[in-house]
């Protein structure tokens, strides 16, 4: 069985992935992990370089929770991408077909989290996979 | 965008009203002059009527007041960022309202047509602001927050011009009857010009170049936009023509109308020819090393995609400017209107700004495509104009209304979903490609302000419809839409962490 797990920093993703390992432990699922960074607005040239600093801290916190879920004995793929995440996450899906993908749902309560919502709700009608939705 | 919770929460519509915090004061402030630059900037729209029937001119020599009105913006928007690098944006921005102010006088209290037409271009730099305007947001924001900041600067800002168009008559009314119908107007314009000197002067004291203790840092500027392939420099360079090619048609249309000689529209040809030549040699000079080298396949990127955002932007910011300078004597003319009120429909166009153009940028976000978002917009661009050309005086006036009013909901919210696809384009040239599309919102409003002096009202909408029809179809079939990448992938087992950890032991 192979898991897919959309992590995004929040405490809720890594909630998710607590969830899908607790559930799932049973199948020994391989994870995969998967993190979009997105780009950034700013069109400055110092954009550039706080933009290289939240790619080299996601990319931390992604190492941080593949070993994690590795320590907790699963097989662990981890995919960073830059992008749009809705976009990016489908198309992870779709080069590594896992049977589920599990992804942390925050709820519209202020404009960040209605965005996430929004990547929730994509995912649910166009994951092509069957999805997870861990709640707060 | 990324570590919201990690680094404390993103800015929000809450946080505007916060007026403790120095960053929202600062946002504020250069919001103000912003707002005041677009203000004076178009403060001569509303009045055109007025100046008209006053000042005894024809309506061909208004039509080359409005296209002298946004000529100098370009080449302004490149020296005025680059004296904003080098001096900061406080010192540039002040500078800017302070100097501007002058020739806005002088317009105001012109005795003659040449005057006029000079002032006025001169005074076509004042458009430069936005540049300013939007480094100053750069330095005091966050990047997570900057699309926001620069979201409600853009759009406040923006305001200035439709705001310009709702007051401007009223005051000049004002005034007139203080001191007479022949000098009202040059009263009305004059206190704009006023306000926007003493700003400037605020501000110099009033703000600094981002939070205390900050350092002010020049950001990097490249000498020309980098591209991936031998056909796309090609295709750079076929872009990056008319972006100064503009004013030989601006200067093709003053001699045209008598106010050059055959030797002074030479020298303006060849001051423009230099000017291409050189944006030419610029460009040759960054890629052609880039190129010999190769560009690896996954630091690729189309210049399709960025001439589509230009055409986008033609049709949405272009169409915008240039209607935004005729609509209020198009009103005036079309059902009779006195000034005040036709500026207040006039200006009705571009009040819309700050919510729609917002608005196409958050469906943009929201919606599955941004493609989609973006080829939705530019067909309601081009049927709502098509829609603008079917006016005439036997509508109902509300409806004429709010046939302006879809058709502004369009254009401007298609600023916004043109805006939110620049910055996925090519991430290392984000800067490059928001002045490429920035550039030819200009080379639009040049080309459709200079097109209205040869044809009717009816005709100028069609013609911004066809446009945009144009603009649809390639968008259409040349962009694709950037999706992003996968940046890094490994893979770990329990067997690694075990062979890892048999090491460490």
């Amino acid at each position: 069985m192979k898991i897919m797990v959309g992590i995004d920093g929040s405490p809720l993703a890594r909630r998710a992935l607590h969830r899908a390992i607790e559930i799932f432990r049973p199948l020994a699922p391989e994870i995969v992990l998967v993190t979009v960074v997105e780009e950034t607005l700013d069109a400055s040239g110092m954009g550039e370089q706080i933009f290289d600093k939240w790619r080299e801290s996601r990319q931390r916190y992604l190492k941080e929770m593949a070993d994690w879920a590795a320590s907790q004995g699963a097989e662990v793929d981890a995919l960073m991408a830059v992008g749009d995440p809705r976009k990016m996450l489908q198309e992870a899906i779709r080069s590594k077909s896992p049977d589920l993908i599990v992804i942390g749902r925050r709820g519209a309560s202020d404009v960040e989290a209605m965005r996430l919502g929004s990547v929730s709700a994509f995912l649910i009608r166009h994951a092509g996979c069957d999805v997870l939705l861990v709640h707060k | 965008m990324v570590n919201k919770k990690a680094s404390g929460k993103k800015m929000a519509w809450g946080d505007l009203f916060d007026l403790r915090r120095e960053d929202i004061r600062a946002l504020y402030k250069t919001t103000a002059a912003f707002f005041l630059t677009f203000y004076v900037w178009f403060n001569m729209a509303p009045l055109v009527t007025t100046i008209v029937s006053v000042g005894g001119l024809t309506m061909a020599q208004l039509k080359l007041l409005a296209v002298c009105n946004v000529a100098l913006t370009v080449p302004a928007r490149i020296f005025i960022g680059m004296a904003s690098d080098h001096f900061g944006p406080r010192r540039t921005f002040s500078a800017l309202m302070v100097i501007m102010a002058v020739p806005a006088l002088v317009f105001a209290f012109s005795t003659g047509y040449t005057e006029m037409l000079v002032s006025r271009l001169i005074m076509s730099m004042v458009g430069a602001g936005f540049v300013i305007g939007i480094h100053m947001t750069s330095l005091w924001f966050k990047p997570r927050d900057i699309g926001f900041a620069e979201g409600v600067e853009a759009g406040l800002g923006n305001w200035g011009s439709s705001i310009a168009a709702m007051t401007i008559p009223a005051a000049t009314v004002v005034s007139s009857s203080l001191v007479g119908a022949e000098y009202g107007w040059r009263y009305g314009m004059a206190l704009s010009a006023a306000v926007m000197m003493l700003y400037g002067v605020y501000y110099w004291f009033g703000i600094t170049d981002g939070p205390v203790g900050s350092t002010f840092r020049k950001p990097r500027r490249a000498a020309a936009i980098e591209v991936s392939t031998w056909g796309d420099l090609g295709n750079a360079i076929v872009w990056t023509v008319p972006i100064m090619g503009v004013l030989a048609l601006l200067a093709w249309r003053v001699h045209g109308m008598g106010f050059m000689n055959e030797t002074a529209l030479m020298v303006c040809y060849g001051l423009v020819a230099l000017g291409v030549l050189y944006q030419m040699v610029q460009l040759l000079r960054v890629n052609v090393p880039i190129l010999k080298r190769g560009v690896p396949e996954d630091d690729k990127y189309r210049f399709t995609e960025v001439a589509v955002l230009c055409a986008a932007y033609v049709v949405t910011f272009g169409a915008e400017l240039g209607v935004v300078s005729m609509l209020p004597a198009f009103y005036q003319k079309t059902f009779a209107l006195d000034p005040v009120k036709a500026g207040l429909v006039g200006g009705s166009f571009a009040f819309l700004n700050f919510f729609s153009r917002a608005l196409g940028g958050y469906i943009s976000d929201r919606v599955p495509s941004r493609k989609g978002a973006l080829v939705v917009y530019l067909a309601g661009t081009a049927a709502t104009f098509g829609l603008m050309g079917l006016i005439t005086p036997a509508w109902p006036l509300p409806l004429a209304i709010l046939v302006t009013l879809l058709c502004a909901l369009f254009v401007t919210g298609g600023c916004g979903t043109t805006f939110a696809l620049v910055p996925l384009v090519k991430r290392r040239v984000t800067g490059q490609v928001a002045g490429y599309a920035g550039a030819y919102g200009n080379v639009g409003a040049t080309i459709f302000l200079t097109a209205y002096t040869f044809v009717s009202s009816q005709q100028f909408f069609f013609l911004i419809g066809a446009v945009a029809l144009a603009s649809f179809l390639f968008a259409v079939l040349a962009f694709r839409e950037p999706a992003g990448a996968f940046a890094e992938e490994y893979h770990l087992s329990s067997v690694d962490r075990a062979l890892e950890a048999g090491h460490a032991h």
